[in-house]
């Protein structure tokens, strides 16, 4: 009994040792990381792209922290990899982890594993809650952000620092089926009131295919999307210039009960889409219109992932339909930025000039010819409205779409919070969909969202 | 050598316990810690001051807190009833079953063995509207509801997350009860079958309170699994459609790990841990009844 309570005594204290241990390493973990080595002045020889001349980070390997192994850009940017190595002997690991723990992996590593990761992909809406686990770019490399998009140039900029280069960028673009439409005779919707009768028409043809399909199923920061487009293609925005929730404003309610009434001329489980479902959807030929980003093409003009009767019959236009016409598209962008924590700065920036320069962004929307890196994406405007990348043998025109839709684009808001709040509104559209009021909705929805953010 | 009364046992045992102390106690531990402290990621990567009670009050002040209680309540309980019913009739049927039952008794445990995310990543798409197997046998079959998009209607949302639960738990209570029935002697049901007594008579006054000891183990059991659940809420619903599949383990990942509240998100996961051990308590109270 003695030997019992003695034991037990033990392991009680051992415990309390261990939960005293990990405390106080939580506590003083920030005091001992060791400060990273300054990089080389700025002002040294560079070759081509400002890389660093005479390798001074030759043998050096970087974690890049990338979600999606199978996106062609990613892919194409992997291939590049040998190249990087060849003119700056820095190896790169790509550490290829799900979207959906992108965000989790950034921040929670950056707390409980500094240094672990050196360059790393986030979306634009995680910037303010990501800023303070970045390195100020400006410390390390010259950002010259006059060949982007003005919706996008400025989405790796938070409080005033640069944090991260546009390096994925999309815009919103309505597609549809010309064959169809050429057959029934109609013309691209400019309202949205246009948009609803357009999809009623086309689901009610007897052709078998239903009007208009979109991501309507609770996605995590994706599925509020569309809807925020129609408010801004309304006219309207999400916010307050005081930055307090506007959802419930006459532009809002309306793109809810548009939003809504879409749904009854989508394909039956519509309602249950998710991002890549809805896709899916209008690339199998289930339905003849949808809003989807630009890269969305990709899987339209893929013969063997879009159906023969779609292939080659996919119109397009950056005009999103709104109240009285058509209205500004989305744009965002996935930021590449480089940890604070990181004792590879140097390195890293190496690699972020490397994956933003114009030629390496060129190549990639040019070149079609290799297997599984053919993608639209790209990020400068020279790019896009090069010859090369509108050839027809490379994207026959879609760029120069892409970018005078970028033209007239804006980013949604950016935030702090985002997430708390974004997932108000992920519940209120699918409460929405799900038949409940809009205008009663999207007034609690805007209730709590006010909370949130005070 | 006698080692239940030797000390010897504990310096054997004493390897094992260090690390399920290690691996419970500790990080309990911390979460209790951090549940009376304000720490949101987004905001810092270190903790901020003490708040005592604060995320506590927070919860209970939280209507989505409550709502999944709400949702845990229905689908645990859904989940038990089901699961308990197929595994009383599955025992039942199975009972001096022949050469067939036994091969019968050795696939029960297979739908369990079966990954929770492979399930709830089936089911998803076997609830496809028009394309899925079980949405065209359903519509096949009962053409009112042709029109219910599953995974998007928040009654049979809930239902279908239950779903890949009591598919798996029915045929293992089954086997668990199984075993708790054969352990009852013959001689009583002979002897009320000599009484006259029907089926019924003797499953609802004979068999069913001898069994209700293992009963009580299996629905303890499923409601804990229950409860615990987050895998098929990820797969599945992601907590819709609205917040009608949102249960609290995946309210307090979402918390924890989407709004990086680490505070709020301990203080929730003390007040799970607590009304699960109080569930439990409240069950070996009744097994001793």
């Amino acid at each position: 009994m003695r030997t019992k309570r003695s034991l037990m005594s033990a392991l009680a204290a051992i415990s309390i040792a261990g939960l005293a241990a990990c405390s106080s390493a939580a506590d003083t973990s920030s005091s001992e990381t060791e400060e990273a080595a300054p990089p080389p002045d700025q002002t040294e020889e560079t070759i081509q792209y400002g890389l660093l001349a005479g390798k001074p980070y030759d043998g050096e390997e970087i974690t890049f922290v990338i979600c999606c192994q199978g996106a062609a850009q990613f892919q194409a940017w992997r291939a590049s990899a040998v190249e990087f190595k060849n003119l700056t002997g820095i190896d790169v690991f790509f550490t290829d982890d799900p979207l959906g723990g992108l965000r989790e992996k950034l921040i929670t590593e950056s707390v409980s594993n500094p240094g672990s990761w050196d360059a790393g992909l986030y979306f634009d809406t995680w910037l303010p809650d990501l800023a303070q686990y970045l390195e100020p770019l400006d410390n390390l490399m010259t950002v010259d952000s006059e060949d982007y998009p003005a919706a996008t140039a400025d989405l790796g900029t938070w409080d005033g620092e640069v944090y991260g280069i546009p390096a994925r960028s999309h815009v919103m673009m309505m597609y549809y089926r010309q064959d169809i439409f050429d057959e029934l005779g109609l013309e691209v919707p400019a309202t949205q009131e246009e948009l609803i009768e357009t999809a009623r028409l086309i689901s009610e043809a007897g052709l078998g295919v239903e009007g208009f399909t979109l991501n309507y199923a609770k996605q995590p920061s994706i599925s509020p999307l569309p809807w925020i487009n129609m408010v801004m293609a309304n006219g309207g925005s999400i916010f307050n210039e005081d930055g307090s929730p506007n959802f419930a404003s006459a532009e809002g309610v309306q793109a809810a009960e548009n939003y809504q009434a879409l749904l009854d001329y989508a394909p039956a489980g519509a309602a249950a889409y998710n991002e890549g479902d809805a896709r899916n959807s209008f690339a199998s030929g289930e339905a003849a219109m949808t809003i989807a980003w630009s890269w969305a093409m990709e899987i339209f003009a893929n013969p063997a992932l879009a159906d023969e009767a779609v292939l080659g019959n996919v119109g397009y236009t950056a005009a999103i339909p709104g109240l009285t016409g058509a209205g500004d598209p989305i744009a965002m962008s996935w930021p590449i930025g480089i940890s604070a924590s990181s004792e590879k700065k140097g390195a890293a920036a190496e690699w972020l000039k490397w994956m933003t320069n114009p030629d390496l962004d060129q190549r990639i929307i040019t070149e079609k010819s290799i297997n599984g890196q053919a993608t639209v994406v790209a990020n400068r405007l020279s790019s896009m409205f090069s010859d090369e990348a509108n050839a027809e043998s490379a994207n026959n025109g879609f760029s120069n779409a892409m970018g005078e839709a970028y033209a007239n684009a804006k980013h949604q808001p950016i935030y702090a919070g985002f997430s708390a709040v974004t997932e108000v509104i992920e519940v209120a559209l699918s409460e929405i969909i799900g038949g409940a009021d809009p205008q009663a909705t999207l007034e609690k929805a805007e209730t709590d969202a006010a909370a949130l953010l005070n | 050598m006698n080692l239940r009364n030797s000390p010897v046992k504990w310096a054997l045992l004493l390897p094992g316990l260090v690390v399920m102390f290690g691996i419970t106690i500790t990080p309990i531990s911390q979460a209790v810690v951090m549940s009376f402290r304000r720490w949101k990621l987004t905001e810092s990567p270190e903790p901020a001051g003490w708040v005592g009670f604060e995320n506590y009050v927070r919860a209970i002040n939280d209507e989505n807190f409550w709502n999944s209680i709400w949702v845990t309540t229905s689908y645990s309980v859904v989940t038990a009833a089901i699961s308990l019913a197929l595994g009383l009739w599955i025992a039942v049927s199975l009972t001096h079953s022949g050469p067939w039952g036994n091969f019968l008794k050795a696939t029960l445990v297979l739908p369990f063995a079966i990954p929770l995310v492979l399930r709830g990543y089936s089911y998803r798409f076997m609830l496809l509207e028009g394309d899925g197997v079980f949405d065209v046998l359903i519509d096949a079959v009962f053409p009112f509801l042709s029109e219910v998009v599953w995974l998007s209607d928040p009654s049979w949302a809930l239902f279908w997350l239950a779903a890949p639960t009591f598919w798996a738990w029915g045929p293992l209570s089954g086997l668990m009860l199984l075993g708790a029935l054969n352990n009852i002697p013959e001689e009583i049901f002979e002897a009320a079958e000599l009484d006259g007594s029907r089926p019924f008579h003797t499953f609802r006054t004979i068999t069913f309170p001898l069994l209700r000891p293992m009963v009580l183990v299996v629905s303890l059991l499923v409601v804990l699994f229950s409860v615990a659940m987050f895998d098929l809420v990820q797969t599945m619903t992601k907590g819709g459609p609205g917040r009608a599949t949102e249960t609290l383990n995946y309210f307090i990942f979402r918390i924890g790990f989407s709004q990086f509240d680490i505070g709020y998100s301990s203080a929730l996961a003390v007040i799970l841990t607590l009304g699960l051990g109080g569930l439990a308590y409240l069950y070996t109270r009744l097994l001793k009844v």
